[in-house]
């Protein structure tokens, strides 16, 4: 009914206005230019779902990276079940689907003149702008964490600064009897299961190669994604290993000391690690920033139905890079702010009104050899918020829910069909099938 | 691509949506967009055209429009033995079933 009223609010003034109004709008619709800054998973998204959706509009990508390695399975590097080059990917498919990839560095955007700055090449100018930036480190929030300290102790939690093969080579090095100590940040940050599978893909490993080493996780929270299942698990599969310890058990790491491997807790406890791996606090990446689009908690304000920016009109901010609580910094729900953002630019440029958003979140954790759990999660706009679905989405059921028979199929299938969520989306929207 | 199998289901779509469609033949992009953005969330686990893999069914062309709605309709009651689709049904309206059969279901 709205998309209704709106169509003929628009002809109406377009009849009664016929030039002011209708004639630039016409001449806007030849062929719109919608650029997207970053090729994760949001940008690529993005561009797929816009070359598909609407071939009268061009479509522009600008990353810098020729390659894109993911985020998610990189923990399966850790745990030798997957190689770094089967998580690598590149943007032809992309391409040869007609959208124009620009491998360049945006240092700068205009947001009056519509412009995007490149590091190298000519400026780049815009309709409407999608940014998905990803997230940057907070150097130096953990004190005498910086960029050279992760070196010595990695964070392997933004693959365009560090690979996760950097903290591969530490655990393999690493003696049996050793302990690997895990600092986890507090809320929000990128994949918030994600270290939880760590400690779980490293377990794994351990088991196998080093079963006297011990893991540390200390963390600036009390709680975390999946909880009760990963805890389940570790009891089930890793007895004795695994120590993992919450803000109020002072677990928050507040300073570093690489050069003698510790680390210092909030109330004074000093840890010695073999290998530490420092997850630090994090915001949105750097041109989001500069853009004027984050606001003081560093990460960036939008409106729920289109993602628009809710400081800067003209761009849509879209992924870990912006503040959508309470969806998670997730890949797959960045591909759908994607999708959304995309056919909302798209209509906001044509004077049309965008369609309902609904976002969907699905998110699987390898926990062992088949053994999977998953979180998913359906979102809404409402007003000027997101929402979750009520009484819906939720973590696999939990060991007393089931028969052992019936959970050990259920954790096998999601085991198998994580494998399935990760080539699906991963081939979507790199364009690859 | 969306676009095929809209073609044979515009009719379908129109009855499926009517709630949307009072303004009729000039909403019908907008609903295109709209069955590609409600399939989209399906795409990234089933894949691009829906053939799913790694033991994640095939959903192109495998059920009628009337089955599809009826399948995930099952899931929200927790039927047909789900993991995770059970939970992800209860996020989705009827008419937003309706908008995936168009996707997905065979042409009618």
């Amino acid at each position: 009914m709205r998309l209704g009223l709106s169509r003929r609010t628009l002809l109406a003034s377009a009849a009664a206005a016929p030039v002011s109004l209708a004639a630039p709008r016409v001449l806007a619709q030849g062929r719109m230019k919608l650029v997207i800054i970053g090729g994760g998973f949001g940008g690529a998204s993005a561009a797929r779902f816009a070359r598909d959706t609407f071939p009268d509009v061009e479509v522009t990508l600008i990353e810098r990276s020729r390659t894109f390695t993911t985020c998610p399975y990189g923990n399966l590097v850790l745990g030798g079940m997957r190689r770094i080059e089967d998580i690598t990917f590149t943007y032809d498919g992309l391409a040869r689907r007609g959208v124009r990839v620009v491998h360049d560095e945006a240092v700068a955007v205009d947001a009056s003149a519509k412009t995007v700055r490149l590091r190298n090449g000519s400026p780049v100018a815009y309709d409407r702008l999608i940014m998905s930036p990803g997230i940057d480190l907070r150097w130096g929030a953990i004190e005498g964490y910086t960029e050279d300290a992760a070196e010595r102790m990695p964070h392997g939690w933004a693959p365009y600064v560090q690979p996760i093969t950097v903290l591969e080579r530490q655990l393999r090095a690493m003696p049996d009897g050793g302990v690997f100590v895990m600092a986890i940040p507090d809320n929000p940050f990128r994949c918030p299961p994600g270290p939880y599978e760590r400690i779980s893909m490293v377990a794994h490993y351990f088991k196998q190669a080093k079963p006297r080493a011990k893991i540390l996780a200390l963390d600036a929270k009390n709680g975390f994604s999946k909880q009760p299942l990963f805890q389940e698990a570790w009891e089930e599969l890793y007895p004795g290993m695994i120590e993992w310890r919450g803000a109020s058990n002072d677990g928050r790491v507040v300073r570093v000391e690489p050069a003698a491997m510790t680390l210092r807790t909030e109330f004074g406890d000093t840890v010695k690690a073999d290998v530490a791996n420092v997850i630090p606090p994090q915001m949105a990446g750097r041109i989001a920033r500069d853009a004027g689009l984050a606001n003081q908690t560093g990460w960036c304000p939008v409106k729920p139905q289109t993602f628009e920016s809710a400081l800067v009109p003209g761009i849509h901010v879209i992924g870990d890079a912006s503040i959508a609580a309470p969806m998670p910094k997730s890949g797959f729900v960045a591909s759908t702010h994607a999708k959304q953002a995309v056919a909302a630019a798209v209509a906001l440029h044509r004077g049309q009104t965008p369609p309902d958003p609904v976002y969907f979140n699905t998110c699987y954790s390898h926990v062992g050899t088949d053994y999977g759990i998953s979180i998913v999660g359906v979102f809404r706009a409402q007003g000027d918020r997101f929402i979750e679905v009520p009484n819906s989405g939720g973590i696999s059921p939990r060991n007393a829910t089931m028969s052992r028979e019936r959970k050990e199929e259920q954790r096998r299938l999601e085991a198998y069909y994580a494998d399935g969520w990760y080539e699906a989306l991963t081939r979507h929207m790199f364009g690859l099938g | 691509m969306p676009s095929t199998l809209l073609r044979g289901g515009r009719k379908a779509a129109v009855t499926a949506v009517a709630g949307l469609m009072l303004a009729a033949a000039p909403a019908h992009a907008a609903d295109e967009i709209r069955v590609g953005l409600i399939s989209g969330g399906c795409v990234g686990c089933h894949g691009s055209e829906g053939g799913g893999g790694h033991g994640i069914p095939n959903i192109a062309r495998t059920m009628t429009r009337a089955e599809f709605v009826a399948t995930m309709k099952a899931f929200r009651e927790n039927k047909n033995n789900p993991t995770v689709m059970n939970r992800i049904a209860r996020g989705y309206t009827d008419e937003e079933f309706a908008l995936m059969a168009i996707r997905w279901a065979k042409p009618e």
